[in-house]
C-alpha cells in the first residue's frame, strides 16, 4: 500500500513538470539559477536601470532616419 | 524593463552580408557559425525579398523548453542567452528553434561529404546569437568575450549588426521603439511586410505551448 | 533514405494520433508572484499586423531560399515544426513516459507481494542440463548490459531536469548530463549491434508453435501458477518479449538512435525531430517491458535468474516451466 501512495506522489508531482515558467525574475543574481548580471548594473548607469534605458533608446534613434529629414518639432 | 527584438525591414535589405561579418568579427565567432545569415527567397523572380535572421529572442522560447539541461535564461529585457557552462551539446535547442540560431560548433560549414568523416565531434556546446548581451561571466570581461563575444548592451549600445546595417533594414532596439520606427515606414512609403517571423518568435504568451497539445 | 523518412512519419503520425484520442491537457502553469504573463513582454502589434506578401508567407512556411550559410537547412527562413516537436517531448511523451515509468515497477511490486514468485513445486533433481549455449550468454549479456546503461542515461537526459536539478543544481546535473550523454552515444551502436545479434542467435527458437495459443488463451491461470501448459524452450510469454520488445522495439529505437547519433548526415531538423520522437516513445515503452521482462528473470521466477548467469538449470525446473524442451533435450541426451 506505502508503494502505490508513494507512486501516487511522485505522479502527481511529474503532471506539472514538462515545462517551466520561461521567468524573467531577477533573484540571487541571476536568472532561474543561472548567474548574470544585468546590463545596466555598472558604474557607467550609476546601477539605474532607467539611465541605460534612456541611453539605449537614444541609441534605437539613429537607426531611424526620419528623425534627420523630419525633424521633431 | 525593455523588451528587445530584431525587425528586418525586408524592402530594405539588399543582401550585402554586412550584418553577417560584422557579427562574426565583433564576436570572433568560431568557424563555420552563422549567428546571423541573410536569405534570398524567390532569388531572380517575382517578389524576391531578403531577410536577416538571427536568433529573434522568443517570447515563449522553445529553444528554452527542450533543453534538458534548462541551459537557457531570458534577461528581464527579453534576451535569451544560453549557458554554454552548462550545455551538453545535445542539439535539442537546434531542432527547436524555428529560426536555426542555435547551431554546433565544427560540425557546421562543412562540405557534404567532409562531414561524414566526424561522427561525434558535431558535438560541442552550442553558439548562438546573444543579443550582444554576452554570457553569465562577468559583463565585459576576457572570460565573457572568450565563450559568447562582446557584450554591448552592457555598454549602453545595440547589437553590432543593426547598428552598422547600411540601408538601417535590421533594427534592433526596445520593441516599441522600432516598432515605431518600422511603422512611420511603412506610412511613407505606402506598403511593406508585417513583422517577418514576428507571429512565431512573438505570437505565443509565454508558456503557452505547455497548456495544450 | 526516404523509405525509412515515410516510414518514421507514418509512426510519428499513429503515435500522435493515440495521444490526441486519449485526450491530453496539462495542467496550466501559475504566474509567477506578482507578475502578470503581459506585464513585461506586451505584444507590439502594430498597425500593420497582418500584411503579409506572397513571399512572406512562403518564407514564414518554410520554402528553403538562398543563403551564403553552409549549415544545413540554412536557406529556411522558418520552420514550423520546432514547436510542434516541443510541445509533443514536453508534453506527453514526458508525461505518459513518467507515468509508465513509475507505474510499471508499482504494477510488479503489487504482482509480487499478491502471487509472489513462480515456484518450483517437486523437489530439485540435483541433476543439471544446460539451457544457454556460452555464445547465448554472451549475447544475452551484452544486450542487458547496454540496455540497462542506455536506459538509465536516457532517464537522465529526459526527466533528469525535473527530478535532479531542483536536487543537485544545475552546474552539478550538467555534469552527470554531459557524462550520460556521451555514454548513452557510445554505448547506443553497440545495443544495435547486440539487438541484431540477439535476433540472429534466438529466433530459431522463438518461432510461434502451436502450443503457444493454449497457453495465450489460460494466461491468466499461468502466470498465478495455478495451471501449467506445457512449452518448447520458450513460452508465449518470452516470445512476445522476442519479438515485439527485442526484435521490433530494438529495431526502431537502433534505428531512430543512429539517426541521431550521427547528424553529420545533413539530417534536416525535421527528420531529427521525428527521430527523437520515435525514439523517445519507443524507448519508453522498452524500458517498460523490459523491465517486465527483468522482473520475470529475477525476482519472478524462482532459478530463471541462475539459468542467465550460469547457463545451467535444474532438471526439475526444466521440466516445470519448459516441459517439451525438456523432452527434447532428454531424447537427444
Ligand atoms: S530564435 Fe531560436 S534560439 Fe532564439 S529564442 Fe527563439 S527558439 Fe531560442
Ligand atoms: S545543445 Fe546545449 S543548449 Fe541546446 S538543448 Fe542541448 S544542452 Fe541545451
Amino acid at each position: 500500500m506505502r508503494a502505490f501512495h508513494v507512486t501516487f506522489l511522485l505522479a502527481a508531482l511529474l503532471a506539472g513538470c514538462g515545462e517551466y515558467r520561461q521567468s524573467v525574475t531577477y533573484e540571487d543574481g541571476g536568472y532561474q539559477g543561472k548567474k548574470d548580471t544585468r546590463m545596466w548594473d555598472s558604474e557607467r548607469f550609476m546601477h539605474d536601470p532607467s539611465v541605460w534605458k534612456q541611453m539605449v533608446n537614444e541609441r534605437t534613434q539613429h537607426q531611424n532616419e526620419y528623425v534627420r529629414t523630419e525633424p521633431q518639432e | 524593463m525593455a523588451r528587445m527584438k530584431f525587425i528586418c525591414d525586408v524592402e530594405r535589405c539588399i543582401e550585402c552580408n554586412a550584418c553577417v561579418t560584422a557579427c562574426k568579427n565583433e564576436h570572433e565567432v568560431p568557424w563555420g557559425i552563422n549567428r546571423r545569415r541573410v536569405i534570398t527567397v524567390n532569388d531572380g523572380q517575382m517578389g524576391e525579398k531578403s531577410v536577416s535572421v538571427a536568433c529573434m529572442h522568443c517570447t515563449d522560447a522553445p529553444c528554452m523548453a527542450v533543453c534538458p539541461v534548462n541551459c537557457f535564461y531570458k534577461t528581464e529585457d527579453g534576451v535569451v542567452l544560453h549557458d554554454k557552462d552548462i550545455c551538453i551539446g545535445c542539439g535539442y535547442c537546434s531542432y527547436a528553434c524555428p529560426f536555426d540560431a542555435p547551431q554546433f560548433p565544427n560540425s557546421a560549414g562543412k562540405a557534404p561529404g567532409e562531414s561524414a568523416t566526424d561522427f561525434f565531434v558535431a558535438r560541442g556546446k552550442m553558439d548562438k546569437c546573444t543579443y550582444c548581451a554576452g554570457g553569465p561571466e562577468e559583463n565585459g570581461s576576457e572570460a565573457e568575450f572568450e565563450k559568447y563575444g562582446r557584450n554591448r548592451l552592457a555598454e549602453g549600445k545595440l547589437p553590432l549588426c543593426a547598428e552598422m546595417c547600411s540601408t538601417k533594414a535590421l533594427l534592433a532596439g526596445d520593441a516599441p521603439v522600432i516598432v515605431a520606427i518600422h511603422e512611420h515606414r511603412i506610412e511613407q512609403r505606402g506598403y511593406g511586410d508585417t513583422r517577418w517571423g514576428w507571429d512565431m518568435a512573438y505570437g505565443r504568451a509565454e508558456n503557452e505551448g505547455a497548456d495544450k497539445t | 533514405m526516404s523509405m525509412l523518412q515515410n516510414f518514421l512519419r507514418l509512426m510519428l503520425a499513429v503515435c500522435m494520433m493515440t495521444m490526441v484520442t486519449v485526450g491530453y491537457a496539462e495542467e496550466a502553469v501559475p504566474p509567477a508572484d506578482g507578475m502578470s504573463s503581459a506585464t513585461p513582454f506586451a505584444q507590439e502589434e502594430g498597425r500593420t499586423a497582418g500584411v503579409k506578401s506572397d513571399t512572406q508567407r512562403q518564407a514564414e512556411s518554410g520554402a528553403a531560399g538562398v543563403t551564403q550559410s553552409r549549415i544545413r537547412d540554412a536557406g529556411v527562413f522558418q520552420q514550423t515544426q520546432g514547436h510542434d516537436w516541443r510541445v509533443l517531448r514536453n508534453g506527453p511523451v514526458t508525461f505518459y513516459g513518467g507515468w509508465l515509468l513509475m507505474v510499471t515497477p508499482a504494477l510488479m511490486l503489487a504482482f509480487y507481494l499478491i502471487f509472489g514468485p513462480l515456484k518450483v513445486h517437486s523437489a530439485p533433481a540435483g541433476r543439471e542440463i544446460r539451457r544457454f549455449s556460452r555464445k547465448e550468454q554472451v549475447v544475452h549479456w551484452s544486450a542487458a548490459g547496454s540496455f540497462v546503461i542506455l536506459a538509465l542515461t536516457g532517464i537522465i537526459i529526459l526527466f533528469g531536469k525535473h527530478v535532479l536539478i531542483p536536487v543537485i543544481g544545475h552546474d552539478a546535473f550538467s555534469w552527470v548530463a554531459i557524462i550520460g550523454k556521451n555514454i548513452h552515444n557510445i554505448v547506443g551502436p553497440f545495443f544495435a549491434v547486440a539487438v541484431l545479434a540477439m535476433f540472429i542467435t534466438f529466433v530459431r527458437d522463438n518461432l510461434f508453435k502451436a502450443i503457444d495459443l493454449q497457453w495465450l488463451l489460460n494466461v491468466h491461470l499461468v502466470v498465478t501458477g495455478k495451471k501449467h501448459v506445457p512449452s518448447y524452450k520458450y513460452n508465449i510469454g518470452e516470445k512476445a518479449w522476442f519479438w515485439g520488445g527485442v526484435s521490433f522495439l530494438g529495431l526502431i529505437v537502433s534505428a531512430s538512435g543512429l539517426v541521431l547519433d550521427f547528424p553529420t548526415f545533413e539530417q534536416t531538423r525535421q527528420t531529427m525531430q521525428i527521430a527523437n520522437t520515435v525514439h523517445g516513445i519507443g524507448a519508453l515503452l522498452f524500458i517498460a517491458a523490459g523491465l517486465g521482462h527483468i522482473y520475470m528473470g529475477t525476482l519472478g521466477a524462482e532459478g530463471a535468474f541462475k539459468a542467465m548467469k550460469t547457463g545451467m538449470v535444474d532438471e526439475t525446473w526444466a521440466k516445470e516451466h519448459h516441459e517439451l524442451w525438456y523432452e527434447e533435450m532428454k531424447d537427444k541426451a
